[in-house]
């Protein structure tokens, strides 16, 4: 009953010596950019289904059972439906013609407003996809390793690269403690009498609402002692020109080169697609 | 019988990659008005033994009886077996969640629905029953009590249910050694005062060896092997095999084996170890002094 961490996948990564695992975190990280950019610029139903392909393509290598990475969607399924609802039913365009099908006071739904909507759902469904995927395939470690390389240039013009991809990295971290700080939470409140799994909706809600303010203070005593631990190890993110040096260095296999040539074509591909099959 | 787990498995994560069999068929059983103790090394399966006869989980395949029901079955409800039994998690830290020392006392009380002159009688006897003064402690914030009182608290928090059962995951785990003895009276006082049956865990003998009637020693999520403190301590190889640490007076007695081959390891405190010793030594025949000691004598 309590065991929320077998439902939250996200950010869990799965070191199970795919191919996808051993690319380098640089190739990964400018593959997914370039294929999240991709995704939100396709705009056919033909295209979209190529991007399927692609998505089906990276499951396979991932080796990653589909129901795991399906379970993952679960939550935010429920979120996407109701924004979906919303977005149907309040669909308005100023340069569009619009065609009605159904409409009770302020709410219409229109062909047009279904159509763009479903559009917009499936994009969200194929990013979120690509994120966890990045997620799955790829230790935190290599992640920030790759994206303050790929961002190194910006660290030049005086932008705190360092700092920033450590406070994303912390927050990373932090989402399984915290799930397991709320389990814990949930085990003591449900020993001594409270109840999770029964009642109605609002109920559950306030009862949930219980959780938060512990939660809360003990995700501050733990950064409290995250900061101590990091300058006892001396870390001085906020010098500038600081950086900190790596025992292991990435280089760019010639499989990488391979993969992000396919990424780049396959993208151009896309694109193409996109403009001569406008459904 | 108060428990009785029969061929239970449990696995954690199931259906992902990172699936974890904790309980691989595990039978014991828990007699009531005992003191139970669960010992074993780490990933034994304690800690999920705990959450399945707390009723927070329930098993994946296998039955678990409390008090002759199968609490398995859909028509359990949960609800009764919180009510008799608690809990005195592994760290106090997860177990007190409310601001006050006061609140989080009374949090069993008021969501059992407890009158509020009752339920302030009852955290009033909960915290005097750990020791610690009403008056003093039913304001003071949690997030400042030291080590020793945040575990009376949690104590204190379970005893408000009025529970029959209590169970203590390791509770000794960082205490100092005052604070451990402390708490080990706590436990039988309580237990004798409050007709309680009382689980325990831990990971050494020693908390247990003087406090348990029956141990049980897990491995790898089944049970090695269970007996009278006694007849655990005689089975010392076993034990050792398991890195399962031998309470001080039973490692000095393994340790005078060679003195002495025929020493006993099942004695179950320093008392008995003496006279263990004095037993021995009376047999030994005395050795006549070596040249050496002689002439250091003569210096």
């Amino acid at each position: 009953m309590i065991e929320l961490s077998r439902n939250i996948t996200f950010g869990q990564y799965i070191n199970n010596d795919s191919i996808l695992t051993r690319l380098d975190p640089r190739t990964k990280l400018l593959s997914a950019v370039l294929l999240i950019f991709l995704f939100s610029y396709v705009s056919s139903f033909t295209a979209l289904a190529l991007c399927l392909l692609c998505c089906i393509f990276l499951q396979w290598n991932s080796h990653i059972s589909i129901s795991y990475v399906l379970r993952g969607f679960r939550f935010i399924v429920i979120f996407l439906s109701f924004l979906y609802i919303l977005q149907v039913v309040f669909y308005y365009s100023l340069t569009q013609h619009t065609t009605l099908i159904w409409h009770w006071g302020i709410f219409t739904v229109s062909w047009e407003g279904v159509l763009r909507s479903t559009l917009t759902i499936i994009r969200i469904l194929f990013l979120f996809y690509l994120a966890s995927m990045l997620m799955f395939t790829t230790a935190l470690v290599d992640l920030t390793d790759g994206s303050e390389a790929l961002l190194s240039p910006l660290q030049k013009l005086g932008v705190p690269v360092n700092a920033m991809i450590m406070v994303l990295v912390i927050a990373f971290k932090f989402v399984p403690i915290l799930v397991m700080e709320i389990e814990r939470l949930i085990k003591a409140q449900a020993a001594r009498g409270a109840s999770f799994t029964r009642g109605n909706i609002a109920q559950r809600v306030t009862r949930f609402g219980s959780l938060l303010i512990p939660l809360f203070v003990s995700a501050f005593r733990r950064a409290e002692a995250l900061t101590i631990a990091m300058e006892a190890r001396c870390y001085a993110g906020g010098l500038r020109g600081w950086r900190r040096s790596k025992r292991r260095e990435m280089r760019l296999q010639r499989f990488d080169i391979l993969a992000l040539v396919f990424i780049i074509t396959f993208c151009v591909v896309t694109i193409i697609v996109n403009l001569v099959a406008p459904y | 019988m108060l428990f009785e787990l029969r061929d239970v498995h449990y696995v954690y994560m199931r259906g992902t990659p990172f699936a974890f069999e904790a309980l691989t068929g595990l039978s014991l059983s828990i007699p009531a008005n005992q003191t139970v103790a669960l010992v074993g090394p780490t990933k034994a399966g304690k800690s999920t033994v705990v959450d399945l006869l707390a009723g927070l989980m329930k098993p994946g395949t296998g039955t678990i009886l409390f008090e002759g029901t199968d609490i398995t079955a859909s028509s359990f409800n949960a609800e009764r077996i919180r009510s008799t039994v608690g809990v005195v998690f592994q760290s106090p830290e997860a177990q007190i969640f409310e601001e006050t020392v006061g609140k989080d006392v009374s949090f069993g009380p008021r969501r059992k629905k407890v009158p509020l002159a009752e339920s302030r009688r009852l955290v009033q006897e909960s915290l005097e029953a750990v020791g610690l003064s009403y008056e003093d402690f039913r304001t003071r914030y949690t997030y400042a009590l030291s080590g020793g009182e945040k575990r009376r608290v949690a104590i204190a928090g379970v005893l408000a249910l009025q529970p029959k059962v209590i169970i203590f995951d390791e509770p000794t785990a960082g205490l100092d050694p005052r604070g451990r003895r402390e708490l080990l009276d706590l436990i039988v006082k309580l237990k004798q005062r409050h007709n309680l049956s009382v689980v325990y865990t831990s990971s050494s003998l020693e908390d247990v060896i003087e406090l348990a009637d029956i141990i049980h020693i897990l491995n790898n999520g089944r049970l090695a092997f269970s007996g009278t403190p006694r007849e655990i301590l005689a089975r010392v190889h076993e034990l050792t095999e398991l890195d399962i640490a031998l309470p001080e007076a039973a490692q000095i007695s393994l340790a005078l084996r060679e003195v002495f081959p025929t020493m006993r390891t099942d004695v179950l405190n320093l008392a008995e170890l003496e006279e263990e010793i004095i037993k021995h030594a009376a047999e030994v025949q005395f050795i006549a002094p070596t040249k050496m000691d002689r002439e250091t004598k003569a210096q």
